[in-house]
């Protein structure tokens, strides 16, 4: 409408220069300076205006994410009308869109608001947002902008554990631990009178002087349990009716032990197939084990992003091939997956060999299990069956 | 239908508000209307009292528009019966208005007329001179009407219906309404254009040329009509933001209001103030103009010439006269009027201003058809003129804005770190002289791209790096990743490299950063389509 507008205008206002006619002169004054500020108006309101979103980026699932949105119209004049559409995953909403429309006074700044619930885990993009303004009398198309999203992570629920079955064969370290084989020399809990078979250096020599008696120091068993997590987020290697509940349960599981561990002071590392949306490569670089609390919210932050991915060259058992030369003697390693076969039992064996000890953890509503497991193991290997978060609450007890 | 609004909804208040504001705005572009017939029919037949003209025109628009209302709710013969009785209704009441306007003694005469020729009497061509024109405001008005209606209900049907029909819908309606009071618009200009033109047909007519109609006629008209437009497309937003589900707060309407109002003020005034006559014509004016340059020029070139003269007496044995300067005069203003006794300069500068204005605005129309019209451009450009014409403006286009950019630059570190002039004019130097080599232009298009970027939603922070910039980019605009990442390696080469770089690399720069800004413009259109596709 604009541009037939202008050349209307211009023709009538030549014309009318040119015959001397006042009055159309000045008709042609008012509609066309209309038509101009209208459109720099137009221009300019969205020039000047500077969008700000904040909101918490980070939280756990359940939450409530208060999102603000801050407008700040730099120029004199007001912005009539502004419609604000701000996208956000349905996930995050039931709402999908969250749309206003304002009129924001020159020089002013406001503030909207509006709320998201983190509901599971996952990597979202608020945005991106678009704001829409026109003229007031419909000379020009409505002038549209969009800004960038901002991204929110939900990290993946946290089950808190106590006592997770997990055994190791590291010695000397923080947690205490039944097998006498893995006492610690650093935490002496008491004496006894010498008996046959019992190590030279283990005599105390003071105490045997001041009783008579040859005294023998007895140390509390303890271990270091380096754990790595080798996380399966192929859906094609969980069962068919679990290809969705059984890969989130499994994060879920990897989440927990990696909160169990830190907790309790131990190193734990991270390697998994899924895809990580801001990797340009689409793969999640493997986690080294540490043991510091920033480092437990950079796995929870790697298995907050992650996605589940299909068809993917490698699986668990390449995975566990892959790393496992990499890792130290004694290391506890837990494949979590969908699915237990001869396969990946085969690689665990190899590693069980390499002196690690593997743990199989099977998660799903639904469960491939071909193996032949007795008493919760095969051939000797650990094997856990969680078909739900209810049943990983139960490693509180 | 369920999902209706309660009644008390502030956006039902303000359906009904515009609803009556479109009703009031009506009338009084009937009035305006009327004023214009008024003075047109003075003009053609002095002794015409058409000075009812205006309130015969109101006041049928009005009856029109509120008899609408009642009729709409009949059907059939009712409603052909209600239509016959309301125009016989007008028509006497039109009369007896007539009859009455003079007071008792011109009601004495008409019955006296009546005595003697009824017929002739009642049906004078005064009367049916008014009738006609209270009959074309009642149809018209009547037509307005029934739009505004159907305005009002496919606005409400937003709650059930289908977004693009309904915007369509109301889009077709707000355009047989805007067809109406162009309509009027352009009559009126006819109409009151007319009036002040001589008219001379032998033994029929004979008019003298009279001043031109008067301006705040055509202002008020002009001012209604944009108010008219103001209200339609408030109505159509509203509709869409309804649709939209949208939560509306009702600040928008007040400003609005206050918008509409401030601008119209604003562009009154201005257009009151700016030149609408003129006493030298565009010709006159450029030979006028023309003449001073060549003296100012002559001057330019007897002042650089001097020294040279003067060096030239010593080397000759006669007497050399002396030159003598030119003389830089304003040539004598022939006007063709001289209205309120202006001051000669400020006539002229009046007529620049004018003639400036009038060709700033072709100009600007050309531009808005050339710059839609791509392709008729592309062949333009080919034509040699053309192409030499486009380089040089784009060469003083570059150089403005290499200065300013080089400026506000400077501008910006003296803020920080205090004056250093020399500093300043070398850098200044390199910016201005930077568009000449390769790596000039490399780094100058690149800094362009993402000024470029910026306006189209892409912008460039402060902290980013180019491969961060590059990183963003590609993200917002997937299509154009590969020419991002050729631009942004070519660009660094350019920006950190020590080497040489060939013209044809800044060439082949230049190509792919308008291939980007093609494709950033599609997007771009693209979004805009996507977010108009509802209305279609």
């Amino acid at each position: 409408m604009g541009e037939i507008l202008v050349i209307v205008l211009a023709a009538l206002i030549f014309i009318a220069a040119l015959t001397r006619e006042t009055f159309v002169l000045v008709l042609g004054y008012l509609i066309l300076g209309t038509y101009l500020l209208g459109r720099w108006w137009t221009q300019q309101s969205l020039k000047s205006l500077r969008v700000h979103r904040l909101f918490a980026d980070h939280v756990f699932p359940g939450e409530n994410v208060p999102v603000q949105i801050t407008l700040n119209n730099r120029s004199w004049l007001p912005a009539v009308w502004m419609s604000i559409r701000d996208l956000h995953p349905i996930d995050l909403s039931e709402i999908k869109v969250f749309k206003q429309v304002i009129s924001l006074p020159g020089r002013k700044t406001m503030q909207l608001h509006y709320q998201l619930k983190a509901t599971r885990r996952g990597f979202y993009a608020v945005g991106p947002m678009s704001i829409e303004t026109g003229d007031l009398f419909g000379w020009v198309d409505q002038a549209f902008s969009e800004y960038r999203p901002d991204y929110l992570t939900v990290y993946p629920r946290v089950i808190p554990l106590k006592r997770p079955d997990l055994p190791s064969h590291s010695p000397l370290g923080a947690l205490r631990h039944k097998q006498p084989i893995f006492e610690d020399p650093t935490r002496p809990v008491g004496k006894r009178d010498y008996m046959r078979g019992d190590a030279i250096r283990r005599v105390d020599w003071k105490a045997s002087a001041a009783t008579g008696k040859l005294q023998v120091k007895l140390f509390e068993p303890s271990i270091d349990m380096e754990m790595m997590l080798f996380l399966n987020l192929n859906t094609d290697e969980y069962h068919a009716k679990s290809r969705f509940d059984g890969p989130e349960l499994g994060i879920v599981t990897a989440a927990s032990l990696s909160n169990w561990a830190v907790q309790n002071r131990q190193a734990v590392g991270l390697v998994t197939n899924g895809i990580d949306p801001l990797n340009t490569t689409g793969e999640i670089r493997p986690i080294e084990p540490r043991k510091t609390q920033a480092h437990l919210m950079r796995i929870l932050e790697a298995l907050a992003r992650v996605k589940l991915q299909t068809n993917r060259r490698i699986g668990i058992r390449e995975m566990v091939r892959t790393y496992r030369h990499s890792l130290s003697w004694g290391t506890t390693l837990v494949v979590i997956s969908g699915s237990a076969n001869e396969e990946i039992l085969r690689e665990l064996i190899l590693a069980r060999q390499a002196g690690m000890k593997p743990i199989l953890i099977v998660c799903g509503w639904y469960v491939e299990v071909n193996l032949p497991i007795q008493n919760g193991r095969a051939f000797g290997i650990p094997v856990s069956i969680l078909h739900s978060e209810d049943e990983l609450r139960g490693w509180q007890a | 239908m369920s999902g209706r609004p309660p009644a008390d909804a502030p956006v039902w208040v303000s359906r009904r508000s515009t609803s009556s504001a479109l009703n009031v705005v009506t009338v009084l572009i009937f009035v305006i209307f009327g004023f214009g017939i008024r003075y047109l029919l003075e003009r053609l037949s002095p002794g015409t009292h058409a000075g009812y003209v205006p309130v015969v025109l109101g006041a049928s628009s009005a009856i029109a528009l509120y008899s609408y209302t009642r009729r709409k709710t009949l059907e059939g013969q009712e409603k052909t019966l209600f239509w016959v009785s309301e125009l016989i209704s007008l028509a006497v009441l039109l009369r007896v208005f007539f009859a009455v306007r003079g007071g008792l003694a011109s009601l004495q005469n008409e019955f006296s007329a009546f005595k003697v020729d009824f017929f002739a009497a009642f049906f004078n061509p005064t009367y049916l001179l008014m009738l006609f024109c209270g009959l074309v405001s009642w149809v018209l008005s009547n037509y307005l009407a029934a739009q505004y209606d159907f305005l009002y209900e496919r606005e409400q049907d937003v709650f059930w219906d289908d977004l693009g029909k309904i915007q369509n819908s109301l889009k077709q309606v707000r355009g047989h309404i805007i067809t109406v009071v162009v309509f009027l618009l352009i009559f009126f200009i006819f109409i009151t254009a007319i009036a002040s033109v001589p008219i001379e047909l032998q033994g029929v007519l004979s008019i003298q040329a009279a001043p031109a109609a008067p301006v705040w006629m055509s202002m008020v008209f002009g001012a209604l009509v944009l108010v008219m437009l103001s209200l339609t497309q408030f109505i159509l937003l509203r509709s869409r933001w309804e649709i939209d589900r949208s939560t509306v707060s009702l600040d928008v309407h007040r400003q609005w209001l206050v918008s509409a109002a401030i601008l119209l003020v604003i562009i009154g005034v201005l257009s009151a103030v700016l030149p609408t006559g003129y006493s030298i014509g565009f010709f006159e004016l450029v030979a006028l103009v023309g003449n001073f340059l060549l003296q100012v020029a002559t001057l330019l070139f007897y002042a650089i010439l001097l020294p040279f003269t003067l060096l030239g007496r010593l080397f000759t044995s006669k007497p050399v006269d002396s030159p003598e300067p030119p003389q830089v005069q304003i040539p004598p203003i022939v006007t063709t009027e001289s209205p309120g006794g202006i001051p000669p300069v400020l006539q002229l500068i009046r007529d620049i201003l004018l003639w400036v204005l009038t060709f700033a605005v072709v100009g600007f129309a050309f531009y808005q058809f050339a710059t839609s019209n791509s392709i008729l451009l592309k062949r333009l450009g080919s034509l040699g003129v053309m192409k030499w014409l486009v380089d040089v403006f784009r060469s003083i286009l570059a150089f403005f804005r290499g200065a300013g950019q080089a400026l506000q630059e400077q501008i910006n570190r003296l803020q920080k770190a205090g004056v250093r002039l020399p500093a300043l004019r070398r850098r200044a130097g390199q910016r201005l002289s930077a568009p000449d080599d390769a790596r000039g232009r490399i780094i100058f298009r690149y800094k362009e791209l993402v000024g470029f970027a910026g306006e189209h939603g892409i912008p460039r922070r402060e902290s980013q790096t180019p491969y961060q910039y590059r990183e963003a980019f590609t993200t917002q605009a997937p299509a154009v990743s590969p020419q991002v990442a050729e631009v942004t390696d070519v660009f660094v080469e350019a920006r950190y490299s020590p080497h040489d770089l060939q013209p044809q690399a800044a060439d082949q720069f230049e190509a792919r950063i308008e291939t980007i800004e093609k494709a950033l413009d599609e997007l771009s259109e693209n979004k805009a389509g996507d977010d108009e596709s509802p209305a279609g």
